[in-house]
């Protein structure tokens, strides 16, 4: 597309009110080609030159040379950079040279395995000699059984997903002897999203894969992929737990690239507060359509996606294009078929806008695309980058624009585009030794293999003491020094690598019998009554509805905050009312209504200090210490929210127990001279800790390198009697997180002040020390949380200069050098 | 280290009942006067069999250790007749099943019968993939029919209990189980598989003669007798008259027995990890009775087929 003429359509639109803040041109780029010193296998080199292949890229070369060398490697290059081939060449080289050998291909979702087999079936359809030589075949959750003993014996490039080698084959091993005895790779694609709690779970797995090739005799050499992050050679080798070449020598061809940093239109004359990143992303999607051009629009949220969509449509409608018809969401929760039909439509170009959350981020072909609108920062010069790539293959044009959100960290971005496109992408923390994770673990590697005595040492240095808990609750059983699983079945069953919760609600679809009122379902002062049985429903547990349909899934952590009773949920834009909620069996039954309101879950949290594990004195003027924290939270109540105008009309009680998450905290609590000190200057030390955690919560993830999703933060007095800063991973036995935060305390602070010091408002604003007082839902709609009272902004400067002891200008100075964490 | 909070926490999670205290069974067989179908008056005789001796209080495991390459595990070895003292009236037979019309396998269990045939039934600690510590075999010998019970007193001996089960099958000609072809028999190749000993051949009769200390080697190949699943046979013929074609219904309504204060087979993992764990042996009795009893049933339930009484038994 031509870039410049559509931006100047958008400039001269009506709506156009100087949102462009920055727009920076990324240069096209010509390749780099390179030839392998020893010349690919002639049947290989014909091939590629039917898929239209002459040269190769630098990077592949290298990868191919290394893998020969039987040396582990990850590739991180851009997004179409050919990825996929760095790693089919050394396999499909050495299985033309010996068809007894084996490679594995494990891909984050199944999706991806079924793109790659449909790429691998096309390559081998080429000739028949290849097709006898390369057999591919998927193996995971949805294989039919009938084809799984076949896929066993015969296939040699196997693709599955790590939940899968987990669950269904690496207990199950004896079965598959022949090929983990010819087992000569292991390719990880998308490597990157192997961290956190997943990335944890994985380093586990592939532990055990260790373990299962050395008992067959073999060693599979490692071949990762990875999309741009800070550390991809640290992740990549604490997850396997070897040495990795990083292979970084991009040697594509690259389009030209606009990349545009968008203010949302000012609603009023000091420019503070803004209209929604939203409402402007629907306007940018609906002329980006309407030019012509292919847009995917990312929200940070589900429900986020969903609006986008619903708007879009209508804001289409509106103006009579047939276009709204070629609008659509995309997320997680989605059934898998309603997924690749949209993927398909997404590829043929049938979609011409979709509006997704990261679902879509990772590397499904769904074609080259023209514009990609990241509404709100992804959290993430990672995932920025990543969704980005979403737009522009090759050679054509392509733009890509980020919308600013009010978040301090949108707006800091904004002030500072030079800091943005130099900033490095993060660093993925995976933590092969999270303690939880490992318990579940080795009881499955000891299902599969009995644990030597002293081969703990694979798993880190806490497995031994893990191994011997077990031991104690009879999960294990120690004999002559080797320790055996002691139980019925393949533990592995019962653990899932993606929560740590491990069920899944469905969202069946009720017929209702009677129709509610025409204004929407009838309000019921106390939901427990809808709960219970709603008369005009007739659905009770014995009697399940006759046409009952799932719609969706949501994994259960969510389900409180998404299908509560009298929710509002929202699905490709249309409106379902959920009845009820069966906690016990995991379904939440929903009612088709067009509802001209969604709802938005009310939460109620609490966290208590539960062991104090280390304290520093690092800073002079208050209480710091880092320790185990319980925070339980609930769904409590919900707003209806009316669609467009985004007016609250109405609340309703939700009535559904606490979710209960043990995890690890630092807390930090100004001494009772800083209070006095901030007293004495009219000013409140529990409001400025309220500034600052506000301002913590975003500048974290910089120094934590996670997500801003994976940590939180309260403001508490309850726990040390006086208010107390907390911040906590959210994840079961933490990830670290607030752990980096504990020991890289001054940064942390540094960072917060220097945001808060540069911002341009008076009084404090959303930019700033202004967000959410609660832990906002994960999954509802951001825009809804601006409307809380602002934290003084001079408490939280004030108190800010008391920890770190030093005068503002200083300060400021100095911040500059910590402003690029690594 | 972990901390006490995370380790309580950790315990909480695992911790799970186990079946301690399982009162010690009692073992009588009676028969089943009400609801025994016709098989004549074998059906009485049948009842009239000794079961393994219980004492109350059992101090040492009968039988003895035997020695492989692969270390050693425990054999409980017993006569037929010391088992089943009826068993002279059913076998020989005085007719035999006309060979027409009879499934090829059954046909050749009647030729190799009792002296090369082999009855197998695994006690396993759950599902599939889980390890095996008892393999119960009836198979014939210098003294006639034999009762070998190859027991693993920690998962530890398994794979010299499956070196042991290899020599003992390499003399047989025909393997007999019930639902074999589907859990018992990959069960016994994948473990093996796991331990290294030997590699399947897929293909039946394939017969290798192992000396009883020979070491199964990886690249040795396993004998491959021909599998008799009996599970199948009871299901063509009894599947329109029985409530199902579970081995105790079988027992019941077939072979006119009831057992009584058996341990159940669900139980039997969990008792197994038991005595692992304390050495006790109160329910370690109970395991071999069991396993025993299935394989008095499934030679019961073989010569009803060899002796062409099955045609007799349509209700």
């Amino acid at each position: 597309m031509d870039v410049q003429a559509f931006l100047d359509t958008v400039r001269h639109h009506h709506e156009y009110d100087g949102q462009i803040v920055h727009c920076r041109e990324l240069p096209a780029r010509a390749a780099r080609y390179a030839a392998p010193q020893r010349p690919l296998p002639d049947l290989l080199a014909e091939l590629l030159r039917r898929c239209g292949i002459e040269q190769l890229f630098e990077h592949q070369v290298t990868a191919l040379e290394t893998a020969r060398e039987r040396q582990d490697w990850v590739v991180v290059t851009g997004t179409a950079s050919g990825k996929t081939l760095c790693y089919n060449l050394p396999i499909l080289e050495t299985c033309l040279d010996d068809s007894e050998a084996r490679a594995l291909y494990l891909f984050p979702t199944k999706a991806l395995a079924q793109d790659q087999l449909k790429g691998q079936l096309e390559l081998v359809a080429a000739s028949e000699q290849i097709a006898e030589k390369i057999r591919p075949g998927v193996y995971d959750g949805d294989t039919p059984v009938a084809q799984r003993r076949r896929i066993k014996a015969e296939a040699n490039l196997v693709l599955s997903n790590p939940d899968m080698l987990h669950t269904s084959i690496l207990p199950y091993h004896p079965k598959w002897h022949r090929f983990f005895s010819q087992l000569r790779y292991v390719v990880l694609d998308e490597v990157h999203t192997y961290r956190g709690i997943l990335g944890a779970h994985v380093a586990c797995v592939l532990r055990r894969l260790m373990r299962v090739c050395a008992h067959y005799n073999s060693q599979p050499v490692i071949l990762a992929a990875s999309a741009t992050i800070a550390n991809p050679g640290e992740l990549t080798s604490r997850l396997i737990g070897r040495d990795v070449q990083v292979i970084e020598n991009d040697g594509s061809p690259r389009g030209r690239k606009y990349f545009v940093l968008w203010n949302p239109t000012p609603m009023d004359k000091d420019r503070l507060a803004r209209r929604s990143a939203t409402d402007d992303a629907v306007w940018l999607m609906t002329e980006s359509i309407k030019a012509n051009a292919q847009a995917l629009t990312f929200t940070r949220t589900r429900q986020a996606a969903e609006l986008v969509n619903r708007y879009a449509q209508d804001r289409l409608r509106k103006e009579h294009s047939s276009l709204a018809d070629q609008v659509r969401a995309y997320r997680g929760g989605y059934l898998p078929n309603e997924r690749r039909q949209i993927e398909k439509d997404l590829f043929c170009g049938q979609l011409r806008g979709v509006a997704a959350t990261n679902a879509l981020e990772l590397g499904v072909d769904i074609g080259s695309l023209d514009v990609a609108l990241l509404v709100n920062y992804p959290g993430t010069i990672a995932s920025t980058w990543q969704q980005a790539g979403r737009s522009g293959r090759r050679h054509d044009e392509s733009l890509a624009v980020l919308l600013a959100g009010n978040d301090p960290v949108d707006q800091y971005l904004l002030r500072h585009p030079d800091y943005f496109f130099a900033q490095s992408p993060e660093h993925a923390v995976v933590d092969p030794e999270n303690t939880y994770v490992l318990a579940k673990h080795l009881r499955s590697a000891a299902f599969e293999l009995p644990l030597e005595a002293g081969g703990h040492a694979d798993f880190g240095s806490k497995a031994a003491a893990i191994t011997e808990m077990l031991c104690d609750e009879h999960e294990l059983t120690e004999v002559d020094g080797k320790t055996y699983f002691s139980g019925g079945q393949n533990p592995a069953q019962t653990v899932s690598l993606r929560h740590m919760s491990d069920d899944t609600f469905s969202i069946v679809l009720i017929q209702p019998k009677t129709r509610p009122p025409q204004d929407g379902p009838r309000f019921f002062e106390d939901t427990l009554n809808v709960k219970d049985g709603p008369q005009d429903l007739g659905v009770t547990r014995e009697k399940m509805p006759v046409n009952h349909e799932v719609i969706a899934n949501v994994d259960s952590i969510s389900a409180p905050e998404l299908v509560y009773p009298e929710a509002v949920y929202l699905h490709n834009g249309e409106t379902y009312f959920i009845r009820r909620l069966d906690l016990e069996h995991k379904v939440a039954y929903a009612e088709r209504h067009e509802m001209n309101y969604y709802t938005q879950a009310i939460l109620d949290s609490h966290v208590q200090i539960m062991e104090e594990r280390t304290s520093s004195e690092v800073i002079p003027s208050a209480q710091l210490a880092y320790g185990a924290v319980d925070v339980s939270w609930q769904t409590v109540a919900f707003k209806k929210i009316k669609f467009s105008t985004r007016e609250n009309i109405g609340y309703g009680k939700v009535n559904i127990p606490a979710q209960n998450l043990p995890t690890t905290a630092f807390w930090l609590s100004p001494d009772d001279h800083t209070r006095a000190e901030m007293k004495a200057a009219g000013l409140r030390a529990s409001e400025g800790i309220c500034g600052v955690r506000n301002l913590a919560v975003e500048a974290l993830p910089m120094i934590a390198m996670c997500d801003s999703r994976d940590i939180s933060g309260v403001v508490d007095s309850k726990n040390l009697g006086k208010s107390a800063l907390i911040m906590y991973d959210r994840y079961p036995g933490g990830l670290g997180y607030s752990e980096k935060g504990f020991h890289r305390i001054l940064e942390l602070l540094h960072l917060c002040y220097q945001i808060v010091g540069e911002c341009p408002c008076e009084e404090g604003c959303p930019s700033c020390v202004g967000l959410p007082n609660l832990r906002p839902a994960i999954h509802s709609d951001p825009d809804l949380f601006r409307g809380y009272p602002m934290p003084n902004k001079q408490a939280s400067v004030r108190l800010l200069e008391c920890l770190l002891g030093t005068s503002p200008r200083s300060l400021v100075a100095s911040g500059a050098e910590v402003s690029s964490p690594q | 280290m972990l901390s006490d909070r995370l380790r309580r926490r950790l315990e909480a999670l695992n911790r799970r009942p186990t079946s301690d205290d399982v009162e010690t069974p009692h073992f009588r067989v009676i028969r089943d006067e009400a609801e025994s179908p016709a098989l004549g008056e074998e059906r009485e005789q049948a009842a009239r069999f000794s079961v393994v001796s219980l004492q109350d209080e059992p101090e040492s495991l009968p039988g003895h250790e035997r020695m492989t390459s692969w270390g050693s595990h425990w054999v409980i070895q017993r006569r037929i007749d010391q088992l089943w003292p009826t068993f002279s009236r059913y076998w020989p037979p005085q007719t035999l099943a006309a060979g027409d019309g009879r499934h090829a396998d059954m046909c050749a269990l009647q030729e190799v019968f009792p002296q090369r045939a082999v009855f197998l039934d695994l006690e396993t600690c759950g599902f599939a993939g889980t390890s095996i510590f008892l393999v119960g075999l009836l198979h014939g010998s210098n003294e006639g029919l034999m009762l070998t019970q190859l027991w693993a007193r920690s998962y530890a001996e398994e794979k010299a209990m499956l070196q042991s089960l290899w020599c003992l099958i390499s003399s047989q000609q025909v393997l007999v189980t019930f639902n074999g072809k589907s859990f018992d028999w990959p069960q016994v190749h994948d473990r093996s598989t796991l331990h290294h000993l030997g590699r399947r051949v897929e293909r039946e009769n394939h017969v290798v003669s192992l000396k009883n200390s020979a070491r199964l080697k990886p690249t040795d190949d396993r004998p491959e007798p021909m599998h008799v699943d009996l599970l199948h046979h009871c299901r063509r013929r009894w599947r329109h008259q029985l409530p199902n074609c579970r081995l105790q219904t079988l027992e019941r309504f077939i072979c006119g027995r009831r057992r009584v204060g058996d341990l159940p087979g669900s139980d039997i993992p969990d008792a197994y990890h038991d005595y692992v764990r304390t050495g006790r042996l109160d329910q370690v009795q109970a395991i071999l009775h069991h396993n025993a009893l299935d394989l008095v049933t499934l030679l019961q339930l073989a010569i009803v087929f060899m002796t062409g009484q099955d045609s007799n038994a349509s209700p």
